[in-house]
């Protein structure tokens, strides 16, 4: 694993893709693996934004883990696809490790009907201020650790 | 003669007003910081547990329970090298082993539950 001196940094890597097929890009990106909720069916990828504050989840993906209806915080966000409603709920996130330990946290997700479909994003208040990460773009390994 | 100074005006939103207010600006820290006070004072009347539990900052725990992940390039270069015979079908890849194929997804998922993988297999529509 990824040493600070002589401490662990990390507990887990996994290998990140820098595209998806589903959510064209036109410059490379970080896509992680994480599961939802402790569900293997949940399985996605999710790109990681240090720039948001809020985690969004890909509604078709709320929708079928019957997330959508969740009774969370109601508000409207900012975003570049205008004022969006929703609520901010805390999810179970799991980084799913190729080599080493999974991480769990919870993190929080702006999760509405209105957001365009085909991603996830992490974000950095709610999920990654609270956690180690660091990067290996010539590998493409995501280091990840409480 | 310089103008004198405002006196500052009471403020009469109510803190789940102004936390709402910071969170749409994502200013979460100012947020946190308020929810704080909020908590501190504790005289307010309102109930402020929802914003308590999105706005809280939580540890990580790491869970070896959770299966290792698995690289998936041999089913991504089965489906590259070999699927041509396999179009308009449903294909379960498990590595570079092909579990099952049909047209129908149900008939794919079928044999995949009679016969249970060691580990999940990729399912994947070969156009």
């Amino acid at each position: 694993m990824f040493k600070l001196g002589a401490l662990d940094f990390s507990c887990g890597r996994s290998l990140f893709r820098d595209t998806l097929k589903e959510a064209p890009e036109s410059t490379a990106k970080v896509f992680v693996k994480i599961q939802l909720e402790g569900r293997s069916e949940s399985n996605i990828y999710a790109q990681i934004d240090t720039g948001a504050a809020w985690s969004v989840l890909d509604p078709l993906v709320a929708k079928s883990l019957g997330l959508l209806d969740l009774d969370g915080q109601r508000t409207t966000l900012h975003t570049r696809f205008g004022r969006i409603e929703g609520i901010l709920a805390k999810l179970l996130v799991t980084f799913l490790a190729d080599d080493g330990i999974a991480l769990e946290k919870h993190g929080t997700f702006f999760i509405s009907p209105d957001w365009p479909s085909g991603r996830t994003f992490l974000g950095y208040s709610g999920l990654l201020a609270s956690m180690r990460f660091a990067l290996d773009p010539r590998t493409n390994h995501f280091y990840f650790g409480p | 003669m310089g103008q004198p100074l405002r006196k500052a005006e009471p403020e009469t939103r109510s803190y789940r007003e102004r936390i709402r207010e910071l969170v749409e600006a994502d200013r979460v820290e100012g947020a946190r910081r308020l929810l704080a006070e909020a908590l501190e004072r504790g005289d307010h009347g309102e109930d402020l547990s929802r914003w308590e539990r999105v706005l809280a900052k939580t540890k990580g725990r790491r869970n070896p329970e959770v299966a290792l992940d698995f690289d998936r390039t041999p089913e991504i270069t089965w489906i590259r090298e070999k699927s041509d015979p396999y179009k308009g079908q449903w294909v379960a890849l498990l590595g570079d082993q092909l579990l099952a194929h049909s047209a129908s997804l149900d008939e794919v998922m079928a044999v995949l539950e009679a016969n249970k993988p060691p580990r999940r297999p990729m399912v994947h529509y070969i156009d």
